[in-house]
């Protein structure tokens, strides 16, 4: 019966969220601007696959901070114990897919591994394939499951609704996407247009992704039927952040057919939403407990006693 | 327990015809010195057993019982003092409380503790001293104050010694004026 | 439950703070192993056990209970008749704002709808509060929803 009582700043993690988000967009559109006017005199290419920039992966660390704070209020036999667990777990998988991928992953002067004498490149792209599939099917198939508790949970208390068949329409369309994606590849590997390992790791995410997206679509339906409340927002930012996972895999594939060779920026402007929406979902939840726990702040934790016999 | 699993409200009166029976004394011990007033504590304890015939009648399971309802006695004082603006004051009224009634037996070392001026108990120690004495495990004092229950079997040992060194220190004090006393018989003699 | 380590004795020998522990019935196992062995740690625990004794003679016992007694029953029974409806309607206003809050509005629809008792109602808030925010917190809103709720209880009779 403890009650947590180091709120106090914690309840500002949505705006910390917020604040990095927008300013590492800034940055990073004021770096294009000024690159594009430059006439892109510097090469700053990157690929649709490239690893996440550093940026993001400090966003994932602090979304996988933040889980931890949360996780710490849910006890073993809570409802949703579990949902919290995948989705620590999630954003460990993101964070160290980053910090893999961006260290030891990469050929820059700062990985130990091309210090030697003879570069150890094979294990560079060993790591970074890891680092890829933690960070995208793996990571994907763990949020998957972390919503099976959650719905659960809503069902339970009967906010769950069945979604109508317009609802059904962008998950839909997803799945299309998916087929076509699929098809796609296929048909290029079959061309004997070579198929390279990051496309297949990619490729093998977006199922994953359909799947959450049909979740996400019965996620919506229970909350709408919850409202708006502090509880709310959060879960709203998990339907959020799987919906901007969709939409970046569409526009990540979108963009090569019109520019060739896009600067690796494009792939932190639209990881970094993504990547903050699911830092969200615990900053809100954070920020809800807060405002349940003011109200035990106003107790003073040294109530004068007064025992006349032993204190005086 | 699910709000469906509500329990029969003659099982749950006979639950706290058995709880009042045994925790209520304690309670009420707890909480005269923090009301300074035997009514306000016997209001605070009435209301402690009414919120736990709300709760319980909700269906929800309390763990701890006896805790719970030290806790929210103590939360219905503040609340009590607050309102009353009694805060600053409290110190000073609560040497006029009366105790309910009179210790039993050990009448020296009562003496000898309820005579010491400044032992310098922190409130914290002095609760925790208090609740330990109502037979509360540490884990449930830790629940009554919020704290660890590490913190609690921390507290209690440094009020421990604090008492002891007092007591100590009063005896070698009385010693002393006692030795002296007989050096003047002597001298006059 | 972890307790502090006290500077104050060896490692041999376990410290005050454990002995009181032990006193307490808070620690056991190798402590008792220990105290088998040790007369000096012995003594110590039964210094300990009669200052906790001294501590507990200057308890005072507190007055008679039988009064307060009647009167929560009283209050229980008016309760349970529906004869408390200002309280009943507070406390369901009470719930009502909290599920709003936290929820949404159209939560409260859901949670709340005829027919359903206000010890109901605060059940399954509850359960939510505790299933989304984790029990802590619960525990904090059910006592804010009860804080200061008059149920007008009737002060127990008493002996002066």
């Amino acid at each position: 019966m403890t009650r947590e009582s180091g709120f106090d700043r914690i309840q500002f993690a949505p705006r910390w969220v917020f604040l990095f988000l927008g300013g590492n967009l800034l940055v990073h559109l004021f770096l294009l601007y000024v690159w594009n006017a430059a006439g892109q005199v510097v090469s700053i290419q990157g690929t649709t696959d490239s690893t996440n920039a550093f940026s993001v992966t400090i966003m994932a660390g602090l979304a996988l901070w933040l889980h931890l704070v949360v996780i710490r209020s849910f006890p073993s036999g809570s409802p949703l114990r579990s949902t919290w667990c995948w989705l620590t777990v999630a954003a460990a998988a993101a964070t160290a897919a980053g910090l893999f991928g961006q260290f030891l992953g990469s050929d820059w002067l700062l990985n130990p591994l091309t210090w030697t004498a003879r570069p150890r490149t094979g294990l560079i792209g060993q790591i970074r394939l890891t680092a890829l599939i933690a960070g995208g099917p793996l990571r994907l198939i763990v949020l998957a499951a972390a919503m099976r508790p959650l719905l659960r949970t809503l069902r339970r208390f009967h906010f769950q609704a069945r979604p109508n068949a317009i609802e059904w329409i962008v998950p839909g369309i997803f799945c299309l996407f998916t087929a076509g994606r699929l098809v796609e590849t296929g048909s290029g590997w079959l061309g004997s247009h070579p198929v390279r390992t990051e496309d297949c790791v990619a490729l093998a995410g977006l199922p994953v992704l359909c799947l959450l997206f049909f979740q996400g679509v019965l996620l919506r339906k229970s909350l709408s039927r919850m409202g708006t409340g502090l509880i709310a927002r959060g879960w709203i930012a998990l339907e959020c952040a799987i919906l901007a996972s969709g939409a970046g895999e569409i526009i990540l594939w979108v963009i090569p057919h019109f520019w060739p060779a896009p600067p690796a920026a494009i792939s932190t402007l639209i990881h970094l939403p993504i990547t903050a929406a699911f830092a969200l979902v615990p900053a809100l939840t954070l920020a809800a407990q807060h405002r349940a726990m003011q109200s035990a702040a106003q107790h003073p934790e040294n109530l004068p006693t007064g025992i006349p016999a032993l204190a005086r | 327990m699910s709000p469906r699993d509500l329990p029969s409200p003659v099982g749950l009166k006979e639950e706290i015809a058995d709880l009042f029976a045994r925790e209520s004394a304690g309670m009420l011990r707890y909480a005269c010195p923090l009301a300074g007033d035997p009514d306000m504590a016997r209001d605070a304890v009435q209301e402690a057993f009414f919120r736990f015939f709300i709760v319980r009648s909700s269906g929800q399971s309390i763990v701890s019982p006896k805790a719970w309802l030290f806790r929210v006695v103590r939360n219905y004082l503040f609340d009590y003092r607050r309102a009353a603006s009694r805060i600053a004051a409290g110190m000073e009224s609560l040497r006029d409380v009366p105790d309910p009634s009179p210790s039993p037996g050990g009448e020296d070392i009562v003496d000898l503790v309820q005579g010491l001026p400044q032992i310098g108990l922190s409130p914290r120690e002095v609760e925790c001293v208090r609740l330990r004495m109502e037979d509360l495990r540490y884990d449930e004092i830790a629940g009554v104050l919020g704290l660890q229950p590490g913190t609690v079997g921390a507290l209690l040992n440094r009020a421990h010694d604090k008492i002891r060194k007092a007591v100590a220190a009063r005896m070698q004090q009385e010693h002393r004026a006692t030795r002296a006393l007989t050096e003047e018989k002597r001298y006059a003699s | 439950m972890r307790l502090a380590r006290s500077p104050k004795r060896n490692d041999m020998h376990p410290s005050d703070l454990r002995l009181l522990a032990y006193c307490d019935g808070e620690a056991g196992g190798r402590i008792a192993r220990h105290l088998a062995g040790c007369r000096r740690c012995r003594e110590r625990l039964e210094q300990i056990r009669t200052e906790k004794a001294a501590l507990a003679a200057a308890h005072p016992i507190g007055p008679d209970q039988e009064p307060q007694l009647t009167g929560l029953f009283g209050a229980i029974s008016a309760w349970q008749s529906n004869e408390s409806n200002g309280a009943r309607l507070h406390l369901r206003r009470r719930v009502r704002e909290r599920v709003e809050t936290f929820c949404g509005a159209a939560a409260v629809g859901t949670v709340d709808h005829p027919g359903v008792r206000e010890e109901k109602l605060l059940g399954t808030s509850n359960e939510i509060f505790d299933a989304f925010l984790g029990p802590a917190a619960a525990e904090v809103i059910q006592d804010d929803l009860l804080r200061e709720l008059r149920w007008n209880l009737p002060l127990g009779e008493t002996n002066e």
